[in-house]
């Protein structure tokens, strides 16, 4: 089985690539310290699975998450994250991972993650498969994001500074699209300027403050 | 030197100039007159002394009675409780324009000085919220990922190790999931992440679970309307407000059951926390239950504290925010937090 790890952490890394690389039957195939560089590693190389940090630089987990499945749609995603937060569960879901591990049960979940996408399964823990229930008993999930995906990608990468150019670059778009991706953005969120744009990123846990 | 109040020393001045007076005009009024041999006129004279002290007295006593009133006045003041400073005006009846004019500079300065204190608390509340939000980060960016590959490095250790270090490195394990976990709790409870993310209701609704959870006292969180749009920091100063009187709860009250109530009546926020505990006395509370500090921060969103406790009856701590007067620290929302206006509560 054909592993790729992202996480922004080198350290997190190489313990992740210690663990997995012990198992015979998986070999690690490639670490990406971004989002960006996790989606095209996965796009090139195509690996059975690739486990991603909720937060990265350039494209967080979730966005990465949804540009491999519309990409490279045989390839499953396990989100590794530190926030025991329901929401980013569910965004992670959405966005075709097929299991959510949390970072202080790595040592136990990792593995029998993997495991169950190997065998073609969602993993979740208990907990998530109680907020699961709960979210579709309860009032439903029912606050669908205003902007795109595509536009949030944009919004993540104009928050962190980046120019138009880069971000054409790092999105694989035109110049003239993510101008474009922008300024809607800009305006569905009634914003006038990055500061508010960069504070919309924050509170969405798009970027790190 | 022991000194005399000022009435005692102008009457003294008085005196003396009234008496040098008294003699000076017998003597130019008759040179050659002897007292001693016209008791009456020296009774007369005495008399006429003793009146004159009187009305001296009573007139002087009036003067003062202004400047009196103030020394008092500032004596109680209480910068911690702006605005009950200025109730009694002594600009009454009977001040002369010095104590008039004293009363009005004192007044002034202390209007400053109310200003210049919320400034400062307020820069020093901002700046201690920034602290904390740094350390937040730092701890759940640096140290629970290097938590996380010893983690990992121990798990894939365990794996390959003979039994009995194998037993040894699952204890360590333990020991850092536990680190890991009072981590995240401990950067939880310095920045609440949830409270910019999903709003007051909700940040203040999960904490108040968790803490059940993790204490043995039995809490409970109700809310009444709507909490979406309220400005950043009333939301941050009624969630501190709220975690430093659970804290208390939990910690000195002994309670069995401790209640948090969250309404929105009107154009005001209103929070209530309150327990069945055995209360405190005033005198403990004076000694780091945290009130003032929660009192401090209320002042800075315009809000007002108010704790009820008698031993053996409970506490209850009530915080109202009005919602305009929420506008008028500007330093806080500055430096510290963004105003959210969308932010979201989702019913969870």
């Amino acid at each position: 089985m054909k592993v790729l790890i992202a996480d922004d952490h080198g350290i997190v890394r190489s313990g992740l690539r210690m663990l997995l690389e012990q198992q015979a039957d998986i070999e690690v195939v490639g670490e990406a310290s971004d989002g960006a560089e996790a989606r095209d590693m996965a796009i090139r190389h195509k690996p059975d699975l690739a486990i991603l940090d909720v937060k990265m630089p350039k494209l967080t987990g979730l966005q990465a998450t949804r540009e491999i499945r519309a990409q490279a749609p045989d390839v499953s995603i396990l989100i590794l994250s530190m926030y025991d937060d329901e929401r980013y569960l569910f965004e992670a879901l959405k966005a075709g991972a097929s299991g959510y591990v949390l970072k202080a049960q790595a040592d136990s979940d990792l593995l029998d993650a993997v495991r169950a996408v190997q065998r073609g399964e969602p993993f979740l823990t208990p907990e998530a498969q109680r907020a699961l229930i709960q979210d579709v008993l309860g009032e439903g999930s029912a606050r669908e994001d205003e902007l795109t995906p595509r536009e949030q990608e944009v919004v993540k990468l104009v928050a962190e500074a980046h120019t138009n150019r880069e971000i054409a670059e790092i999105l694989h778009l035109s110049e003239k699209t993510v101008e474009n991706h922008r300024s809607n953005a800009m305006k569905k969120l009634g914003m006038r300027d990055r500061v508010e744009l960069v504070r919309y990123a924050i509170r969405k846990g798009l970027i790190e403050p | 030197m022991r000194r005399q109040n000022l009435l005692t020393q102008v009457l003294v001045a008085n005196l003396l100039l009234m008496v040098a007076a008294v003699i000076a005009l017998a003597i130019a009024g008759n040179p050659s007159l002897n007292v001693s041999e016209h008791p009456q006129l020296a009774l007369i004279l005495a008399l006429a002394v003793a009146l004159m002290i009187l009305v001296n007295v009573l007139m002087l006593q009036r003067r003062f009675r202004p400047l009196e009133r103030l020394v008092e006045e500032m004596e109680r003041v209480d910068l911690a409780r702006p605005g009950a400073n200025l109730l009694s005006p002594t600009d009454g009846l009977g001040a002369s324009e010095e104590v008039d004019r004293l009363n009005r500079a004192f007044r002034r300065m202390l209007e400053r000085l109310e200003a210049e204190r919320r400034r400062t608390s307020s820069t020093a509340l901002a700046a201690q919220e920034q602290e904390r939000a740094r350390v937040a980060r730092d701890l759940h960016d640096e140290v629970n990922q290097s938590l996380t590959a010893l983690l990992l490095r121990l798990e894939a250790a365990r794996a390959k190790a003979p039994v009995e270090v194998a037993h040894e490195l699952a204890e360590t394990k333990a020991l850092a999931n536990q680190a890991m976990e009072e981590l995240l709790m401990l950067a939880r409870q310095l920045r609440p992440t949830a409270l910019d993310d999903l709003g007051l209701k909700a940040a203040l609704s999960g904490h108040v679970k968790e803490l059940g959870r993790r204490s043995r006292i039995a809490t409970s969180f109700d809310s009444e309307g709507d909490f979406s749009g309220l400005p950043a920091d009333v939301q941050l100063v009624a969630y501190r407000v709220a975690q430093e009187a659970l804290s208390n709860a939990i910690q000195h009250s002994g309670a069995d059951h401790v209640r948090v109530t969250l309404r929105r009546p009107g154009d005001r926020v209103e929070l209530t926390v309150e327990d069945d505990g055995s209360g405190f006395t005033f005198d403990q509370a004076t000694r780091g239950l945290g009130i003032a500090g929660m009192r401090e921060r209320a002042l800075l969103v315009g809000g007002d504290m108010h704790v009820e406790s008698r031993p053996d009856s409970g506490t209850r701590v009530r915080l109202t925010v009005p919602l305009e007067a929420a506008d008028t620290p500007g330093e806080w929302k500055r430096n510290g937090h963004q105003r959210s206006p969308s932010t979201r509560p989702t019913g969870r």
